[in-house]
């Protein structure tokens, strides 16, 4: 008889497992306690936020690069916050996106375009499009390698400084622009069947409940070619959605991607940063009508909270600065090492024979550690494949 | 669909024991075939030809064997052979075309340019179908048993497609005979729930090695294979371990998930791994080490070169002239070569697999060479009165022999292997201030964690081989510790593993091969 027993629990045990890990897994004590790794902390961090956010901010590495809550809130008083996930794919957007709605309501979705395209093998997709609904499910899973904070204490306590309301503030600089990308084969960029599904299964959960959606581009020649910034208009235009292209106001904004870039112009540093915030900001307070919330009692923590993100910018960019500084005088130097000296100089129209073409070439920087390809480590050491 | 995804523990799986139970006889079959496809187009809808295709190949010509040997005027012996060696190329023809086909002509490409200056021939991308290096192994095997009588003709196409199609062995094993297999295939026995549970728990098993610690190892393991140069001394000597131990813990696991996934239909898989560890000399090490292959080479390379006329003819002629244990040597080492360098040669077109085996050629036939001198160090006191100091010894400098081997096996290339191995004897300088293990792609949390799974893992295999268990079965009789068992490692897996966000999925190494 209890042979038989333990025979029926046997599966039910096994499923009372994950129903009590919702239980004793909640992303909201994990992120009060700083137990959530990197790119899962902006999804704990919207479901521990208390305050309503009238803007959420979506999309990969490029999206928590290119936009700050905190200095939104600073010029406009509009409370945002940054959702945006390293190598984000679309049905995590979608993910997430539920998630997040069952306690708050934004009017605002700010969505960086540049991921929509992000597809793997289709095995792959679908094992993600499974594991999504299980860890819509059973949240546990989702957050379950939260034990690794215990070890990284040091790196977790750094994370409130560098992510604030998800916005990854890097105040390197690598003085040196790369190329613009290539003109890219329409195939690498047009939304395979499955993220067009769950495109329109974004906007349509976004119609339920009143969400403006807009796109933007962040400021990165690296990713954008013509051809997608094309696409994307298009499909913006198709999908009845604004698109504000920030690689079109790059002059306006007077961003310089060789100070304002830590790689090189793929991701913006925080000067970078500030620019582009500044610019969407008025763009939300301006087009999509949204006023400032400062005096709203209820947004008291937010505000304090705020004042002194400002006082840490200010910090932080002197340690941009002193970077820069040494930027400066390391490639000062080796430019001085590498053009040689004129000792007899020419007279005009005198003909001077190649004496020394043996210049040493500049190195790119490794554009295959691009993170919002996806494809690079994520900054608390998980694991590429 | 791999065996440690999400599509397949959590739903396809599943779906398919469900279904399965829930039909009768007749339908289960046509279950598990359909499942055995959709399992097999997941990877490829094309490539599923080259399987159905070696199946009807396998089946006609064992069905022409059967009836030549079946035939009254049968001679004695070499009845089919013709039809069995034309089986045998056409089966292996098959894998050697689409498996080393490149390799072949790269080569011939070198020489080529050598002499003439030019590369005539032009590399195409190949795919290769999944498992063909397992599944071709197992129509061989059908085709030679069915040739030395040890097996009737298979007369049912259905059963040849099951057998050479069942999922949960395509991809990485365990090579199985058709005798051990087919039939209870065919039988389709509903799994009783004792066998759902070893299964589930046996999967369970699987999944932890694997995901939890096997993954992050090949983090670590892939960072200095692919910036070797960068390395040297004891992180050289530490990666050979370490990737050693990757290896093992991934492909038992994988196997583990195989026996028992196919548990759950009520199929016995062989087992593939006995505890290697605890090997004394190369040669155990290959008993214990993917059984399944050693056993196929046995039987059907080494025993019929050993057994061979000629082999038998000049062992007699040497034991007379130079003693039984030149003629012993000598013998074996006929069979040992091309046994090796097939062995190399299964694993995959690179000159550091053909190596791989030339290697263990190397060193077994050293094994053996040296028996009579081994055997007088057995007799020395000190060893007589402590077998265990000599039995540690002995495990030891197997050990060595294992890593460095492994060190060759995941090196790109022969060159890039040997370049590893001489710089061992050229002392690391590191460059950081704290440990370099920190620095090659994990945390100390991952590598915490990895610990606590080799420890698991060594406490677990002692305790087998000491009760002298055969294989990684799992004692539970009674379903309540069974369950609590399951319990605990499905919460180390779940907590554990090395998936979701921020963990990029692993590909099984033994698929690849």
């Amino acid at each position: 008889m209890f042979k038989k027993l333990c025979h029926i629990l046997f599966f039910p045990a096994l499923l009372a497992i994950l129903i009590a890990s919702n239980f004793l897994v909640d992303p909201v004590r994990l992120f009060n306690n700083d137990m959530v790794n990197t790119r899962n902390r902006n999804f704990a961090g919207i479901l521990s936020t208390k305050e309503q956010m009238d803007v959420i901010v979506m999309g990969d590495s490029e999206s928590y690069t290119s936009f700050s809550p905190l200095q939104c809130w600073n010029e406009y008083g509009i409370p945002v916050y940054n959702c945006g996930m390293q190598g984000q794919n679309i049905i995590e957007t979608y993910s997430e996106l539920k998630s997040l709605l069952k306690t708050q309501k934004p009017k605002v979705l700010l969505w960086e375009a540049y991921m929509l395209s992000r597809y793997d093998k289709p095995m792959k997709e679908a094992e993600l499009v499974l594991a999504e609904q299980f860890y819509q499910l059973f949240p546990a899973l989702r957050f379950h390698s939260s034990w690794r904070t215990v070890f990284n204490s040091d790196v977790v306590k750094a994370r409130e400084r560098e992510w604030p309301k998800g916005f990854h503030i890097v105040t390197d600089v690598l003085y040196e622009e790369l190329d613009e990308r290539q003109e890219e084969n329409l195939n690498n960029i047009q939304l395979p069947r499955i993220n067009l599904f769950y495109l329109d299964k974004i906007l349509e959960l976004c119609r339920k409940n009143d969400i403006k959606v807009v796109f933007y581009s962040s400021p990165s020649p690296v990713n954008y070619s013509s051809l997608r910034v094309e696409y994307i208009r298009n499909l913006a235009a198709e999908k009845g959605i604004p698109y504000v292209n920030l690689l079109e106001h790059m002059e306006e904004m007077e961003l310089d991607l060789l100070t304002e870039s830590y790689d090189g112009g793929d991701h913006l540093n925080l000067p970078g940063a500030q620019k582009t915030t500044s610019f969407l900001g008025k763009y939300l307070a301006e087009e999509c009508g949204l006023e400032s919330r400062k005096g709203d009692p209820a947004y008291e923590n937010w505000s304090q909270e705020a004042k002194a993100y400002k006082k840490q910018v200010k910090e932080r960019l002197k340690e941009w600065k002193k970077k820069l500084k040494r930027k400066k005088k390391a490639a000062e130097a080796a430019e001085e090492q590498a053009a040689p000296e004129e000792e007899n100089p020419a007279e005009p129209g005198e003909i001077i024979p190649d004496e020394n073409t043996d210049v040493p070439e500049n190195e790119e920087p490794d554009v295959n550690a691009d993170e919002s390809d996806g494809a690079a480590a994520a900054q608390d050491n998980a694991l590429p494949g | 669909m791999a065996y440690h995804g999400n599509l397949y523990i959590l739903l396809f799986l599943p779906a398919a024991v469900i279904l399965y139970s829930l039909v009768p006889v007749r339908g289960r079959r046509v279950i598990l075939l359909l499942a055995n496809i959709l399992f097999y187009i997941s990877f490829s809808r094309t490539l599923l030809a080259f399987l159905v295709g070696t199946a009807l190949f396998t089946w006609l010509v064992g069905l022409v064997i059967g009836k030549k040997l079946a035939a009254p005027d049968a001679p004695l012996q070499g009845a089919g052979k013709k039809w069995l060696i034309l089986g045998i190329l056409g089966v292996i023809g098959t894998l050697g075309v689409m498996k080393y086909t490149n390799f072949t002509l790269a080569n011939l490409n070198r020489v080529i340019e050598i002499i003439s200056g030019s590369r005539p021939f032009i590399i195409r991308k190949m795919a290769v179908p999944l498992g063909i290096s397992f599944y071709s192994m197992e129509a061989v095997s059908y085709l030679t048993d069915v040739y030395w009588k040890r097996i009737p003709a298979e007369t049912n196409f259905f059963r040849m497609l099951l057998f050479l199609s069942f999922f949960p062995k395509i991809m990485e094993g365990p090579i199985s005979r058709y005798e051990e297999v087919a039939p209870s295939l065919w039988e389709c026995r509903r799994a009783t729930m004792d066998e759902i549970e070893q299964g589930t728990i046996r999967i369970l098993w699987g999944l932890f090695k694997k995901v939890v610690a096997a993954d992050r190892l090949n983090t670590v393991v892939k960072t200095v294979f692919s910036d070797y140069q960068s390395y040297s001394g004891y992180v050289v000597v530490g990666i050979s371990i370490l990737y050693t131990i990757q290896l093992y813990l991934e492909f038992s696991g994988s196997i583990d998930i195989a026996i028992g996934s196919a548990r759950m239909f009520g199929v016995k898989l062989m087992e593939n791994f006995r505890q290697p560890f605890f090997a004394q000399n190369a040669s155990e090490f290959w008993r214990r080490w993917h059984i399944s292959l050693g056993v196929w080479f046995k039987n059907y390379i080494f025993y019929p070169i050993t057994l061979s006329g000629p082999v038998k003819k000049w062992s007699r002629n040497t034991r007379k002239k130079y003693g039984r244990q030149a003629a012993k040597v000598g013998s074996s080492m006929m069979a040992l070569l091309p046994l090796w360098l097939c062995n190399g040669l299964w694993h995959g077109p690179q000159w550091n697999y053909i190596f791989y085996g030339v290697y263990y050629f190397f060193f077994l036939s050293l094994e053996n060479i040296l028996e009579p001198v081994l055997e007088k160090i057995r007799k020395i006191s000190l060893f007589v009165r402590y077998p265990k100091l000599l039995a540690a010894l002995r495990i030891a400098k197997t050990w060595v022999i294992i890593f460095s081997g492994e060190l060759f096996f995941r090196a790109k290339g022969f060159s890039d292997g040997m370049h590893m191995f001489l710089s061992i004897f050229r002392p690391y300088v590191s460059p950081f201030k704290d440990s370099v293990w920190t620095h090659l792609g994990i945390t100390r949390s991952d590598w915490c964690a990895v610990f606590f799974v080799v420890v698991i893992v060594i406490i677990v295999d002692c305790f087998i081989e000491w009760k002298q268990q055969k294989g990684a079965e799992l004692p539970f009789r009674h379903p309540l510790p069974r369950m609590v068992c399951a319990c605990t490692l499905f919460v180390l897996v779940l907590v554990l593993g090395a998936y979701g966000a921020g963990y990029l999925p692993v590909d099984l190494i033994y698929a690849g091969f």
